[in-house]
């Protein structure tokens, strides 16, 4: 009978004991570096328009990777990874950053999209004791989606019936927003560092950009 | 001694695959007709996310009953609204425009 040596056997045992730590431990950290990378599809110069892309400041927004009820605060969170089967339009965390509004009401960010586009997040700061809520929206993503930005709006908070909170990114280009709003009156806001928001009565039925000495 | 030290290795590295799981979506509405500025509400779950897409040129918001709603300005794009932790409600779509138009609904949890 053929006897392997101890030392052979113990130089395999040793290699395949390497080589399973080594996968135990890739493997898990491979799947969380893919899924929080996403598929940023969109090279980094077309977001070269999205300067607040690169705010330096505390994003001010807390990232978890779970969100079970134990978890309970006045303020939102965001979710570290993107969920399975969302449709695009998600914004990766690792690129939120926040937006300086200068409004006591809201608190806003910037984000790449998952599947290559722009977005912005609003938190509608509500009232205390309820749920805290952040709304997002994606553009395209296409370079007319770039150009165009993403807006979006936030009602039904508790405690404030009919109240619409607004909150957009725009490219550098672009210095002021145009508001129709519910009543048909228009509402000019100016953009600053690639964001603008407001607050209204109602939802507002369009936005009209103006592009900087337009 | 190795045995062991292998089994908790694997262990710690199983729970973090585990942990880096992201949440998946349940499709809670296909496709489903939703009239000028109505509402399609879900089923009453636990949730900490909820998003609507649209199918035609309609806009979607994507609501949390009780708590808030969202919407995306430009027709096409989808809508998100993310809670920090599980609420048990309903998530639902609204049309925030004039015309009939059909979305998808997705929560997550």
């Amino acid at each position: 009978m053929h006897h392997v040596p101890r030392f052979a056997r113990s130089c395999a045992a040793r290699r395949s004991i390497a080589a399973l730590t080594l996968t135990a431990v890739v493997v898990p950290v491979s799947i969380l570096l893919l899924s929080a990378s996403g598929s940023t599809a969109t090279p980094a110069s077309d977001y070269a328009a999205y300067p607040a892309l690169q705010n330096a400041g505390p994003v001010e927004l807390e990232f978890v990777s779970s969100h079970d009820s134990t978890h309970q605060g006045e303020r939102p969170t965001w979710p570290l990874q993107a969920p399975e089967g969302t449709q695009g339009g998600w914004p990766l965390a690792e690129s939120i950053r926040k937006l300086d509004l200068n409004s006591p009401n809201v608190t806003a960010w910037i984000a790449k999209s998952l599947g290559g586009g722009i977005c912005v997040l609003l938190w509608a700061h509500q009232p205390a004791g309820d749920t805290p809520s952040i709304g997002s929206s994606c553009s395209a993503e296409t370079e007319e989606g770039l150009k165009d930005g993403a807006t979006t709006q936030v009602s039904e908070i508790p405690g404030e019936p009919g109240r619409v909170f607004v909150a957009g990114v725009v490219p550098s280009t672009v210095e002021a927003v145009t508001a129709t709003l519910a009543d048909g009156t228009t509402k000019t806001v100016k953009v600053s560092g690639n964001a603008w928001s407001l607050e209204t009565e109602g939802s507002p039925r369009s936005y009209q950009t103006t592009q900087v000495g337009g | 001694m190795r045995k062991r030290l292998i089994v908790a290795l694997v262990a710690f590295a199983s729970c973090g695959a585990i942990a880096a799981t992201p949440a998946a979506a349940v499709e809670y509405a296909n496709h489903v007709e939703v009239g000028g500025g109505g509402n399609h509400f879900g089923p009453y779950v636990y949730f900490y996310a909820a998003e609507t897409f649209p199918w035609g040129t309609a806009i979607a918001c994507a609501g949390v009953r009780g708590v808030g709603l969202n919407c995306a300005a430009k027709s096409g794009e989808t809508a998100v609204i993310v809670l920090p932790f599980d609420v048990e409600a309903e998530p639902y779509i609204h049309n925030h425009s004039t015309w009939t138009s059909y979305f998808n609904g997705y929560y997550y949890k």
